[in-house]
């Protein structure tokens, strides 16, 4: 009976009929041209409509409304008093920089960008889908100010790692939290390290580009606070499409968009094509496992390639060069997308439905990617104070084959480093024979590469769901409470395939594992917003969340078949090993927000947050971290010259503290195989840490925006400097403990930096030429401040005779090793044999972070047409190329016949161990190129580079043309990405470069896999 | 009633922040906190073997560098060009597997009174500290695998192998004194299947194994500690026929194939050294069919071991099948051949080994002969292998050396240490492309390089008169 009352209630509010008159107007640009599908609304009303294609609008207002907004893309917002007129027309002035932005900040709460105290970065939707990049992360390089995006290689699926301002955290997370809809989003990838393993991407690859209404970058933790731990890194805050349209405008929208980028290797080694395979310059095959004359080799140090007939894998043909032999190995890859969108806006509801299908044939053959994206959203407003909202995604991401890396026979880049130069790569695409052994050049340590990517694939298939359900109540016109639910889950099925007859797998394997993760959040959340007096707006939230997470593996290991192709367990010849993994966290938080805007010039902000941590001893587990900020918009408050148009500067300071992983508190064993029966486990190597506190990070931030001459010129400028301490991290140490790492809470980690971005319209023009440049420059300067007592320093990562380290005085991330041994004058002291040799010391070689970044990108528009570019650039990050090392070594890079090196050897320039005499032994071409690998630190590179990374072209057809079809719009555009490396100092290779997206891998490079250069055409048509 | 219900909305907002967390939850569900120990025990048995006789440090190093392996192909480590990773993987794979779990077996065995485990658990961790020292010289002993320890150092120092090697004695006397026939189970364990009696000696014969190693630098602990265990035999009693060798029996099924098999099954880098096939040929002995595999010609060449280039692989030997193609093929901790040699060589230092050199001697060759399956015929009347031909001590101590190093076969670590003691045999010479020309055999291992970033101190410490890494300072039990 009381619901029901309460039900008439709600029916009776909003049936409740006011006085109400009609309002109507035209609205347009500074040129007396129509503006079509301006928004009008009444402030502090749901009432809203838009301007059809003669600019003209009507509306029905009541007798409260005082003052119609009409907001439109591009344009200032303008405010304007209704008075007792029934029409109000309006010349909308241009906002070149979307000075009144609202922009999307932590909790998804929107707010007036000029008001903000810290850093945020925005990027639209279209700028991200327009790229066609299947990996979201891809676009933003280039585009956003502090961030470091370096993607795995040009294969399908591969990982992107994002940081932004720089590491904080030394062993543990250093991604930014992505979340999406409100719901942090999972971003996990496999540990990839460098030798060997398949790369199948970082979880939030799953995000769809044409599903993205706008993007927020968080840089810090100033802006991000109220994220909790995750998002001491930063945020990234993705808003997807939903329909809706400003002011309740009925309608209905249908999109479609359809674009095809076509890849090819962005750039491969340089190699020689004078000598092929073999030793000491001999070479006849017999085998290809040695039983003929240096058949066994996969070296390139055979005789010169003279045309003459040779014993070959292929018979006894002519010994010839094919210098194309590797790129013709790789195919045109495309990459073909079409998005399916319809939206439809009425009075009470609105809604969204979109599908995408994506699919992708990778550069490598027989490698692919498919995803489908079905999106959906709904919005009711059940009354009018009650609204629902529910936004759904089902993505599945595909693929049959997701190809190897590493030094590993499953990355065919390997057994190209590892060569015979004359090799006909065309020869091999038959790759089995009638018994189903393989065809190829070498037998002893490679398989035929095509027999590697159609036999010895690597599947993956993940299902994943994400979405949130919310209600919004307004208890009153100030103050409204929000409650809101939502999920992230996936299930994922990786498969890693070795055929029998693959070499050293006669037998042949597989491993396949299952994963699922699901995270829950559950919010509730009180929102204020009012304005106090004519001076002094307030509005602020609180608020609290639960968040749960689950991750379970199980996976099995098959190590040798029965049959062939059967990847099945029934199928294993021995027992097939088992393991599985579980685990759980929660995080329970309250927090809350308060700003307040004085007088339209001051804002401040304060925040608080206290989360509980279920990873953590019950005595620490809970802790409370404070933020604030200020901003002050100083040409509101003193009157300036007029060619001054905006002015702020803004300052905040903000902690966040972070919890662990679960189970780091207690000593276990693990279990290994039983041995003949017999039950064995083994002391886990990890040593835990009873008593662990939580990390915090303070940061610090200053800034400010400035814009000249009506916004065609614009500063904006950023000071941080961030501690991270108390970090909860596996220390490595010395094995002789019985271990090999510790838990500990400690450490100092400090990033200091600046960003700015830059804005200049040289030209302006509604009719003709428009130019706009935007300049981002970016500098970290990163110190590891303190380790733990007694640490010298800790190993991230290590690759051959290079380790990665973080010590103390240094950057995180530096390159340690036994350099060269030169004299003071930086001779090089050779061997007794003439050969340079390596020091006994062990030094810093390098150090794998960036000085900087920058981009600039020009822009043009002129009627129709629109014409970008972006020339992308980094100083600095160390790079240690072992594809120099052994390209050396096996004799196939251009280096190796270089000075006629072959067919005279080399007196190697240095000076004698003895007596300091100058070097007077002459050594073979292959003895000095072996000797590379006992002089490791020559592989290291300055990874700088300039990059012509943009270049897009696009065109409206005239409403003129396609005025009498159902199509509204048209637009058709291509897009060139990767383009050019118009300046590198490492040879071979692309400088932007991973093993995958953890952090000790950073800066080692080995067989990478060629990144793409992409070429899109794409199509894009509203109704 | 609204105010009703948003107190109602806001205490439940609150309870969602601020519910309590179950610290069950962070209760490990995939590891156990306590297990058997016999479980450990397995496990720590196993994962030294595999590595003391695994395909790297066993066949790749120690039997390479002892010039009865060759390599034929990747063959940078036969020049003494040896891969750091390989050092660190070593060293990990001893002390934070096998060590580690032995050290947690005794500790919880003395908590528990089970003497028989603490016992077998002390005597396998003597049989792994010792090779790692004999290959790397002074290594953190006494204050090693405390890291868990709230009062455990993180950083242990490197304790001179001399004091290293007066504890291990020690402890295998102590061993012997706890293992009890009848006593606690522990289990069906990889090498005795839980006999108490053969672990009893096996730790007494291990400890003449130490003693003699110690004999040149220390001759008087050696004499007397022998004549200590082999004038008692109830009490310390030892091998008494190949029967009681250590050995563990591999598995046909992966993971537990044998390591030399399993490296075969991918790899074909290590052949049989000409040094090898010189010295058996030299003496006619027929365990040459068993130790090596004929060329593809069907004769049996060795590889020069430290060749400037990798040869042609038909024509070199091959490591004899029943060591390289057997996946079930044991590996040898210790067998009744080592013990009677170190008995003939006891004899022939004039202490009381209670018996004569040449029945010891001919015991010996007797026991590998058998061990391997050949017949004797009449090889102990070989000129170069006759003992009663030999006149001086000298002479006869590199016939046993000789014979001793040919029996050690297969274990690399064992092998390598002995040709470091005694010199023998002489036809072991620096290779002819050594990376470190001039410097001769390497003394022994790099040390890792990741002690450089976890326990730099005492590492540079333990380094001070190393030259090159390998060469400079001796092993302590290695007199020239």
């Amino acid at each position: 009976m009381r619901k029901i009352g309460v039900l008439f209630l709600l029916i009776g509010c909003c049936s409740l009929a006011f006085a109400q008159r009609t309002i109507t107007g035209k609205v347009t640009d500074e040129d007396g041209e129509n503006l079509i599908g301006v928004a009008v609304l009444v402030k502090g009303q749901p009432t809203g409509s838009i301007t059809d294609i003669n600019g003209k609008y009507s509306i029905d207002v009541t007798e409260e409304a005082k003052v119609l907004l009409f907001s439109y893309t591009g344009y200032k917002t303008e405010e304007v008093e209704i008075g007792s007129s029934s029409e109000v027309n309006l010349v909308m002035k241009m906002d070149v920089l979307g000075l009144e932005d609202v922009v999307v900040t932590a909790l998804g709460i929107s707010k007036e960008k000029k008001k903000l105290g810290y850093a945020v970065q925005d990027i639209k939707g279209e700028e991200i889908s327009g790229n066609n990049e299947t990996n979201v992360f891809n676009s933003l390089s280039g585009r956003v100010a502090g961030a470091n995006i370096t993607s795995g290689s040009g294969s399908v699926g591969s990982s992107t790692r994002i940081t932004l301002r720089g590491n904080a955290s030394i062993l543990g997370n250093n991604q930014p939290l992505i979340i999406v809809d409100g719901i942090p989003i999972d971003n996990s990838a496999p540990g990839n390290d460098g030798y060997g393993g398949v790369d199948y991407g970082n979880a939030a690859a799953d995000i769809n580009p044409d599903d993205i209404e706008s993007v927020s970058v968080l840089k810090g933790p100033n802006a991000a606070a109220l994220y909790g731990s995750r998002a001491a890194n930063g945020a990234i805050v993705i808003t997807t499409k939903s329909g809706k349209r400003k002011g309740g405008v009925k309608g209905l929208g249908v999109t479609y968009s359809s674009a095809l980028t076509l890849q090819r290797p962005f750039r491969l080694p340089d190699y020689q094509n004078e000598y092929g395979q073999g030793y000491n310059g001999e070479f006849e095959y017999k085998d290809g496992l040695g039983g003929g004359t240096m058949d066994g080799v996969d070296e390139s140090w055979g005789p010169k390639l003279d045309g003459q007939p040779r014993a070959q894998f292929t018979g006894n043909d002519p010994w010839v060069a094919h210098p194309d032999n590797v790129k013709n190995f790789f195919e045109t890859g495309a990459t073909f997308t079409n998005n399916f969108a319809v939206s439809s806006s009425g009075e009470r509801a609105y809604g969204r439905l979109s599908f995408t299908n994506t699919n992708q044939k990778g550069m490598l053959p027989n490698t692919d990617l498919t995803r489908n994206a079905l999106n959906a959203t709904t919005g009711i407003n059940i009354s009018d104070r009650l609204s629902a909202e529910v936004k759904a995604t089902y993505t599945q991401n595909k693929s049959d084959n997701i190809p190897g890396n590493g030094y590993d026979g499953v990355n065919v880049m390997q057994q190209f480093n590892w060569f015979g130069r004359q090799v006909d790569i065309e020869r091999l695409k038959d790759y089995k024979n009638e018994d189903g052994t393989q065809f190829n050049w070498n037998h002893n340590y490679h398989n035929n590469p095509y027999w590697i990517l159609n036999e010895n694939v690597n599947p993956r298939n993940r299902d994943r769901v994400n979405g949130v359900a919310s209600l919004t109540y307004d208890l009153t016109n100030w103050l409204k409470v929000k409650g809101s639910v939502g999920n992230d889950f996936y299930t994922e099925n990786r498969k890693r395939i070795v055929a029998m007859n693959t070499v050293g797998f006669p037998d042949g394997r597989f491993y396949e594992d299952e994963l699922n993760r699901r995270e829950r959040n559950s919010t509730l959340s009180f929102i204020v917003e009012k304005q106090l007096s004519d001076k002094v707006d307030i509005s602020g939230m609180l608020g609290g969340n639960s968040m749960y997470q689950q991750y379970r593996r199980s996976s099995v290991s098959v190590l040798a078949l029965t049959v062939p192709e059967i990847y099945n367990v029934s199928n294993a010849n021995g027992n097939p090993s088992n393991d599985q993994f579980f685990s759980e966290k929660s995080i329970n938080s309250i927090y809350g927000n308060a700003s307040l805007f004085y007088d339209r010039f001051l804002n401040l902000d304060v925040a608080l947050r206290r989360d509980v941590s279920s990873t953590l001893p019950a005595e620490n587990n809970a802790y409370l971290y404070p933020s604030a900020s200020v901003s002050f918009l100083f040409t509101e408050k003193f009157s300036l010259p007029s060619f001054f148009s905006f002015g702020k500067v803004r300052a905040s300071w903000a902690q966040v503290g972070n919890d662990t992983d679960p189970y780091q508190l207690l000593p276990v064993y693990n279990s290994s195989d039983p041995f003949n029966g017999n039950p064995s486990f083994t002391v886990n190597n990890v040593i835990p840490a009873a008593d662990l506190k939580p990390e915090t990070t303070n940061s610090l931030e200053l800034g400010t925006e400035l814009k000249f001459y009506n916004n065609r010129l614009g500063v904006d400028f950023t000071y941080y400097k961030q501690n991270t301490l108390d970090q909860i991290m596996p220390v490595a140490v010395s094995p002789t403990t019985g271990y090999t790492s510790k838990i500990i809470n400690a450490g100092n980690m400090q990033n200091s930096g600046v960003e700015i971005m830059m804005y200049l319209s040289p030209l302006k023009s509604k009719t003709g030429l428009n130019w706009d440049v935007t300049f981002n420059f970016s500098k970290n300067k990163n110190k590891v401040l303190e380790l733990a007592d007694g640490v010298d320093a800790l190993r991230l990562g290590r690759y051959w005779g290079v380790t990665l380290e973080a010590r103390p005085g240094e950057p995180y991330g530096v390159m340690v090793g036994n350099p060269t041994l030169r004299d003071d004058a930086g001779r090089l002291i050779v061997n007794a044999k003439g050969l340079p040799q390596k020091a006994q010391e062990v030094t810093v070689l390098g150090n794998v972070l960036p000085d900087w970044r920058g981009g600039v990108r020009n822009s043009f528009s002129y009627k129709n047409f629109d014409l970008s570019f972006l020339i992308d650039m980094r100083k600095g990050g160390d790079i240690f190329s072992m594809s120099y090392i052994f390209g050396r070594y096996a004799g196939i890079l251009e280096e190796t016949v270089e000075n006629n090196i072959r067919e005279t050897g080399i007196i190697v320039e240095g000076v004698k161990e003895e007596d300091g005499t100058p070097n007077d032994q002459k050594v073979t071409a292959q003895q000095y190129n072996h000797n590379f690998y006992s002089t490791q630190d020559m592989g290291i590179f300055d990874g700088s580079f300039v990059k012509f990374r943009e270049l897009s072209i696009g065109y409206s057809i005239p409403a003129s043309i396609i005025k009498n079809t159902p199509i509204g719009s048209l637009k058709i555009s291509v897009i060139g990405r990767n383009l050019l490396l118009l300046q590198s100092n490492i040879p071979h290779i692309d400088p932007e470069t991973a093993f995958g997206a953890g952090n000790g891998v950073m800066g080692f490079e080995y067989g990478q896999q060629p990144s793409a250069r992409s070429v899109g055409f794409s199509v894009r048509a509203s109704f | 009633m609204k105010n009703n219900a948003i107190a109602i909305i806001l205490v439940l907002a609150m309870l969602s922040g601020c519910k309590k967390i179950d610290p069950e939850m962070n209760v490990n569900p995939n590891s156990p906190t306590n297990v058997p120990l016999r479980t450990v025990l397995n496990s720590a048995v196993v994962s030294s073997v595999r590595t003391l006789h695994g395909a790297t440090m066993n066949l790749t190093y120690t039997s390479t560098w002892a010039q009865q392996v060759g390599k034929i192909q990747y063959i940078d480590e036969d020049r003494y060009a040896f891969r750091n990773a390989h050092m660190d993987l070593l060293w990990e794979n001893l002390y934070s597997e096998p060590l580690s779990d032995l050290q947690v077996v005794i500790d919880k065995a003395v908590e528990a009174g089970e003497p028989n485990m603490e016992g077998v658990a002390r005597t396998m961790k003597v049989y792994i500290f010792h090779q790692l020292t004999d290959v790397w010289g002074d290594v953190p002993y006494f204050a090693a695998l405390q890291g868990a320890k709230s009062d455990g150092t993180l950083q242990p120092k490197f304790d001179p192998q001399s004091e290293i090697y007066m504890d291990m004695i020690n402890e295998l006397k102590k061993a012997n004194d706890l293992l009890n026939v009848g006593g606690d189970d522990i289990g069906k364990d990889p090498v005795y299947n839980g006999d108490i009696s053969l672990w009893k000696k096996f730790s007494n014969s291990l400890r003449t194994r130490l003693l003699m190693r110690i004999s040149k630098i220390d001759p008087g602990t050696a004499q007397a500690g022998i004549e200590e265990i082999l004038g008692d035999p109830v009490k310390y009693p030892v091998f008494e026929s190949n029967a009681d060798d250590a050995q563990v029996s591999w598995l046909t099924n992966v993971p537990y194939r044998n390591p030399w098999f399993e490296n075969a099954q991918t790899r074909d880098d290590h052949g049989i050294s000409n040094v090898m096939v010189n010295i058996l040929n030299d003496r006619n002995d027929p365990r040459l069919q068993y130790l090596a595999e004929p060329n593809d010609s069907g004769e049996y060449v060795g590889q020069q071991p430290g060749d400037s280039t990798q040869p042609q692989l038909a024509l070199v030997s091959r490591i004899g099948k029943a060591f390289r193609d057997d996946a079930s093929a044991p590996s040898f901790l210790m067998t009744f051949a080592e013990l009677k040699f170190i008995i003939t060589e006891a004899a022939n230092n004039g202490w009381n080994a209670g018996t004569s050199v040449e029945q010891a001697y001919n015991d010996a060759i007797n026991a590998s002969f058998d061990k391997f399956g050949v017949n004797i015929g009449n090889y102990l009347l070989e000129p170069k292998v006759n003992i009663n031909i030999a006149v001086s001590s000298g002479e006869k101590a590199q016939l046993i050396a000789e014979q001793k190093w040919i029996a050690l076969f297969s274990q690399g670590n064992e092998t390598f240490a002995e040709y470091r003691r005694t010199g023998f045999p002489l036809e072991i010479k620096e290779v002819p492309a050594s990376a470190y020309p001039g410097m001769g055999i390497p003394l022994r291992f790099p040390y890792p390089t990741g002690e450089a970033t976890t326990n730099r101190e005492n590492l540079a410490a333990a380094q001070s008169g190393i030259v090159k890494e390998m060469f400079g300072k001796r092993m302590w039990w290695d007199v020239n």
